[in-house]
């Protein structure tokens, strides 16, 4: 998506060059690769050395501005050298699975004035609003790769004890929390079987409790997932049971079988 | 209804999404398929 940008930056920002490069980190060191480039996309796959610049604008994400003003013979800028780059703006591009930085090179028209802040601001807010619409795509592309694990999974095997943990923990992972918690309750025959899988430490063995929480749920979501305040209205008060906390956000979905 | 699959967080006060719940009712979809399996 941002490689499909780059035409327009160059002649918008008055560059010969523009570049999105990711960041990546081996055992021998990190390094930027170059994964679109324009007009030069046979770049793609190069890399840039890891530089300090890189290190900074990935850290604190402030749009860097390189114009080295009146000198005859500017310095090639270190860590551009594969563009020959004497002036650039460079931004950050932050991911779901990973940063990039996007960098213009080299003005067209050097008689039109050097690049200025403003003109950093400008590229940075582009690529931010780009970035805002890839993460989403990232985490559904992520989301889509999961529910096809499980998937397979659930084909493949038939040991509750090894699925429901699992399935239990992509759930958990992709909430879009840091640090989730899960669990997976059963209710067979009047028993309850619970098997945490992620952050939980509670084992659901008060089966009175939880068949308060499964007749609320099906008073309130009629079969949909329901959000644990919901379960707190009506009567003013949250059912006792899963939590020990009162206020931590939750989600319950029921598991449903046909006719039930 | 025969369980629930429960998701929470401890350390963060943002809500669920509407987006979320609705992902984690396929995973309690699955492992609804995944019990009938195992009877």
């Amino acid at each position: 998506m941002l490689g499909r940008l780059l035409p327009d930056l160059t002649t918008a920002l008055n560059a010969r060059q523009a570049f999105v490069a990711a960041a990546r980190e081996t055992a021998r060191g990190k390094y930027l690769e170059i994964t679109a480039a324009h007009p030069a996309a046979d770049l793609r796959g190069r890399r840039l050395p890891w530089r300090e610049l890189f290190a900074d604008l990935i850290e604190d994400s402030r749009p860097r501005v390189i114009d080295p003003l009146g000198e005859e013979t500017p310095d090639v800028i270190a860590g551009l050298e594969l563009f020959n780059a004497t002036e650039a703006i460079l931004v950050r591009a932050q991911g779901v699975t990973g940063n990039r930085v996007v960098g213009i090179c080299n003005k067209r028209d050097a008689e039109a004035g050097p690049y200025l802040a403003s003109d950093g601001r400008v590229l940075d807010n582009i690529i931010e609003l780009v970035a805002i619409g890839a993460r989403v795509g990232e985490r559904h592309t992520q989301e889509l790769q999961s529910v096809h694990r499980t998937s397979t999974a659930v084909s493949a095997e038939y040991e509750l004890d090894r699925l429901l943990p699992m399935i239990s923990r992509q759930a958990a992972a992709c909430s879009g929390r840091r640090r989730p918690a899960s669990c997976c309750g059963t209710r067979l025959r009047k028993t309850w079987s619970s098997r945490p899988a992620m952050g939980c430490q509670i084992r659901w063995t008060a089966a009175d409790s939880k068949d308060v929480i499964m007749q609320q749920v099906e008073r309130l979501g009629g079969y949909q997932p329901v959000f644990t305040p919901r379960l707190s209205q009506g009567d003013g008060r949250r059912p006792d049971g899963i939590e020990r906390g009162a206020s931590r956000p939750e989600v319950s979905a029921p598991l449903l079988t046909s006719g039930r | 209804m025969i369980g629930l699959l429960n998701i929470y967080c401890e350390d963060e006060q943002r809500d669920f999404t509407p987006d979320q719940a609705d992902l984690t009712m396929i995973y309690a979809n699955q492992v609804a398929i995944a019990v009938r399996n195992a009877r």
